[in-house]
């Protein structure tokens, strides 16, 4: 075996951490090698001056260590108690916040609708300019279905299925319900054109 | 309380019973706080280090299969927590350098060459690196077996072996002025 391969032995030699068999060729290998020999005492010399280092450096544990480790853990189980209460308070004002809005305006589009439809009933002059031209049905049929489907996302966020199918069943009754009412401006309108058309031609 | 095994208290602090960690702490702090000073060098920061450790692992317990010893497993927590803590401030340097070797006029001459050396080898320990100063405090100053080392740095002992080699080696040639004489030392060190 060459000298590099002994060398790498030399610190489980000295430790005693090598079998017997490898500790006896080490040992007839240093009685001829001076360098690995002089390896070796230097291993030896360092490792002495480390264990006495070892033993005479032996920091003891402040006093009350135990007590701060427990103080730390009640004053840390605390705090994330309180950040989780927090968090679940500000989630529970965002639902409300989100939840009061979609009621808010779902009334205030429903009021002002009613408003308008009495207000065009009560001025029939006043109708041609609020409503400058007809209303398709099949157009504002075909705008309904986002109603009902913005009804279902906010019932989802309830969970509560009852009202779900309840708004959905509403909504239904309020799209044939202005369907209808649609169809009775249209034919408002048509009649207060007619009647221009026929002052035109009597002017 | 205190009569139970490690992996018994630990069952209890799995269960919610904080004063079964508290026995814990108590068994193992002295370990633990002596494996911290070491690692940062005699650093004061090792008390407040030590104290994470032991935080760490109640935050941790549940986690634990007991498929090692306890100490083991706190152990490392220890390193791993030390090493991360060197790595974030940068310690290795600015420790060595604060260690600055000055002989004291009052201390008897045998005394203050004994500390002079005692504070050139933790001084000499702490410029190893990391991986190299780990498995030297661990096995030299801690007495854990090659394989111990190696479940606590999860790699193979060989690896360990390996790395205490090429510590070993570094130390030797660092430690050689010591070894050659005092006056050396002296002149060596009064320039930190």
């Amino acid at each position: 075996m060459k000298c590099s391969k002994y060398k790498k032995l030399l610190v489980e030699f000295a430790d005693g951490h090598l079998d017997h068999l490898r500790s006896q060729e080490i040992r007839s290998h240093i009685e001829e090698c001076q360098s690995c020999k002089k390896e070796l005492d230097d291993l030896r010399s360092s490792m002495e001056l480390m264990g006495n280092s070892i033993l005479s450096d032996n920091p003891k544990t402040p006093e009350g260590f135990s007590t701060a480790v427990l103080d730390r853990l009640y004053q840390e189980q605390k705090e994330s108690w309180l950040s989780r209460n927090i968090i679940l308070g500000v989630a529970f004002v965002i639902c409300l916040l989100v939840l009061g809005m979609g009621l808010f305006l779902n009334i205030n589009s429903s009021k002002q609708r009613d408003i308008w439809i009495e207000h065009a009933q009560l001025s029939g002059t006043s109708i041609k300019a609020e409503l400058p031209k007809k209303i398709v049905v099949s157009e504002f049929q075909a705008e309904q279905p986002k109603i009902i489907k913005k009804t279902t996302k906010s019932s989802v966020k309830n969970k509560n299925q009852q009202n779900q199918t309840t708004k959905v069943e509403n909504a239904k009754s309020d799209e044939i319900m202005s369907i209808e009412l649609i169809k009775l401006l249209n034919q408002t309108l048509e009649i207060i054109e007619g009647d221009e058309q026929e002052c035109e031609i009597a002017i | 309380m205190d009569s139970k095994s490690d992996l018994e208290l630990v069952r209890l602090c799995q269960a919610g019973d904080i004063t079964a960690f508290d026995v814990l702490v108590r068994r193992h702090q002295e370990r633990v706080y002596r494996l911290a000073y070491r690692m940062l060098g005699g650093s004061n920061e090792a008390e407040d280090v030590a104290q994470e450790i032991f935080i760490k692992a109640y935050k941790a317990i549940k986690k634990f299969r007991c498929d090692s010893s306890f100490s083991t497993w706190l152990t490392q927590i220890a390193v791993n927590q030390c090493i991360n803590h060197c790595k974030k401030r940068n310690k290795i340097k600015l420790l060595s350098l604060g260690l600055a070797i000055k002989r004291r006029s009052s201390e008897p001459h045998a005394i203050a060459e004994h500390n002079e050396k005692r504070e050139i080898v933790s001084k000499e320990v702490n410029s190893l690196s990391l991986k190299h100063k780990t498995v030297i405090i661990l096995h030299y100053f801690e007495s854990y077996s090659y394989e111990e080392i190696a479940d606590i740095l999860k790699c193979s002992s060989g690896t360990v072996k390996s790395r205490l080699f090429h510590a070993r080696m570094e130390l030797k040639d660092k430690l050689k002025p010591i070894l050659e004489g005092d006056e050396w030392i002296g002149e060596k060190y009064e320039m930190l």
